[in-house]
């Protein structure tokens, strides 16, 4: 099944439905978090807060072909932005979740710290585009579609921000990202 | 086996968007009289609320603002203080750009803080600080929603000394900062029962029954207890009067015994109670059509002036 009938089904009252587009994004939007926040319980957090979110804000869901994938990414990128504004909506329910088992997960794990540090560095509009553009792989009218803006936006917005990380960021480190976004 | 998280957050993910067939009591408007008495409050003891721009750095550059701007960074100040504080003389509000410097003066006899919210009237960045004290806060002002509005910040700021106060703010963005000196009430702690309630993490229809039971009884030895209560088989209503809110009675009692056993509740419940149903029918009956989400359904409540308890 696509996101997008999974997605009507949950509308209609399948919760069992919205299960289904948490398993299959789970993994990507954890990845993505490990990116934004310093620790494994915050990432955790924004894991949480994005899909609740998704849930919550389900009017304003967009959809990229099809896949909710960039709007979660954008979402976690907000949440991540706004960790104690959404830990604090979803109190209660964030403190009756388990513990990540604490061995660590090698294979959510890879050395970019450098993006990281530079990504930390950006606005957030900015820092929506490269996640789409250059982390994720997205072209640059799905993340106009994402994010609810014009191509020629995200065509700007990203400029001004591969000028503000190269300033940043080893130019082998870009020139691997460019390749990436190609 | 014990459950792992990713396997309890699908649970509840699936839970949230299973509709449910109990519902929420409904949340009481008198919070919103409540806020609206203390703007007439610090309005009135004023005089008015008055427009002092005390930077006196040459960088200070002027911006223009509307009656709406003043009236957006006052009411995000009146919703952060809401019942959590009382408010001491007339707030101070400011506009600006550049290098902002608000002089606050000495703590008045009484206050501790300085509640403080700002708004952004352009995109840009401010940073905020006190007292010439490390950055307090770090705000990017952008229009995130494409609606014109670009955000903004409210916090209690408590490093205050007896001497001389000041609020720095570095801004590439124009502003319009509201600040006002404040005493905070303590917090009050959760009852044991409360606790015990959410220990298992699951709150039960009994279990919501009774911390609200709870809640009303302490209203009522507080001397402001709740009236018109109606207790349905899916919704709870009721009213209290303007005196609990204005003596924080409400704030003490709903956290005590409540607000975290009825947050639980109603996160689980949210969109499909047939509390929000109750009030979607309200709104129809006064010829708008309703939204599907809770709190949209809430906002239009607002917006259109209806009093829920003139409802059905």
């Amino acid at each position: 099944m696509s996101d997008n009938e999974d997605w009507a089904a949950a509308r209609a009252g399948d919760g069992e439905a919205f299960g289904r587009i948490y398993d299959r994004h789970r993994d990507r939007v954890t990845r993505h978090s490990v990116r934004l926040v310093p620790t494994r319980a915050d990432v955790d957090d924004v894991v949480a807060i994005t899909f609740l979110e998704c849930w919550r804000r389900r009017d304003s869901v967009r959809f990229v072909d099809g896949s909710v994938l960039p709007w979660l990414l954008v979402t976690a990128t907000n949440a991540a932005r706004n960790l104690s504004r959404g830990a604090r909506r979803y109190r209660a329910l964030l403190a009756r979740l388990p513990a990540t088992d604490p061995a660590p997960d090698h294979a959510e794990r890879f050395d970019d710290s450098t993006a990281v540090e530079a990504l930390g560095s950006l606005s957030l509009a900015d820092r929506q585009v490269v996640t789409l553009c250059i982390l994720e792989g997205f072209s640059e009218s799905e993340a106009a579609a994402a994010l609810g803006v014009a191509p020629g936006t995200i065509k700007s917005r990203l400029s001004r921000a591969k000028r503000r990380l190269a300033d940043r960021i080893a130019p082998s480190t870009l020139a691997l990202a460019e390749e990436n976004e190609s | 086996m014990n459950e792992t998280r990713e396997d309890a957050l699908r649970r509840e993910l699936v839970m949230v968007a299973t509709p449910a067939p109990m519902a929420q009591r409904m949340k009481p408007r008198t919070l919103i009289a409540g806020a609206a008495a203390i703007a007439l409050a610090g309005a009135l003891m004023g005089g008015a609320v008055s427009a002092v721009a005390l930077g006196s750095n040459e960088t200070q550059a002027p911006v223009e603002i509307t009656r709406s701007d003043i009236d957006a960074v006052t009411a995000r100040g009146l919703e952060l203080v809401g019942t959590h504080a009382e408010l001491f003389g007339t707030p101070f509000i400011v506009s600006g750009r550049g290098n902002v410097v608000v002089e606050l003066g000495p703590v008045p006899e009484g206050a501790s803080s300085v509640a403080f919210s700002l708004t952004c009237v352009s995109v840009g960045q401010i940073a905020v600080s006190v007292n010439g004290g490390p950055q307090e806060a770090w705000v990017t002002c952008e229009d995130e929603d494409g609606d014109g509005s670009y955000g903004g910040f409210g916090t209690f700021i408590d490093r205050v000394t007896d001497a001389e106060n000041t609020i720095t703010l570095e801004s590439s963005a124009n502003l319009v900062l509201w600040a006002s000196w404040a005493q905070q009430a303590t917090r009050p702690a959760q009852s044991q029962a409360q606790i015990d309630a959410l220990a298992d993490g699951t709150v039960t229809a009994e279990e919501y029954d009774a911390g609200f039971e709870r809640f009303a009884a302490c209203m009522a030895g507080a001397g402001h207890p709740l009236g018109s209560i109606f207790k349905g088989t899916v919704i709870y209503r009721y009213v209290m009067s303007n005196e609990a809110v204005s003596t924080g009675t409400d704030v003490q009692c709903y956290e005590a015994e409540f607000m975290e056993i009825d947050s639980s509740w109603q996160i689980a419940n949210a969109d499909t109670s047939e509390s929000t149903e109750f009030l979607r029918q309200c709104l129809r009956d006064n010829g708008i059509d309703p939204a599907y989400p809770a709190e949209e359904v809430d906002r239009q409540m607002r917006e259109s002036g209806i009093d829920p308890r003139d409802c059905g």
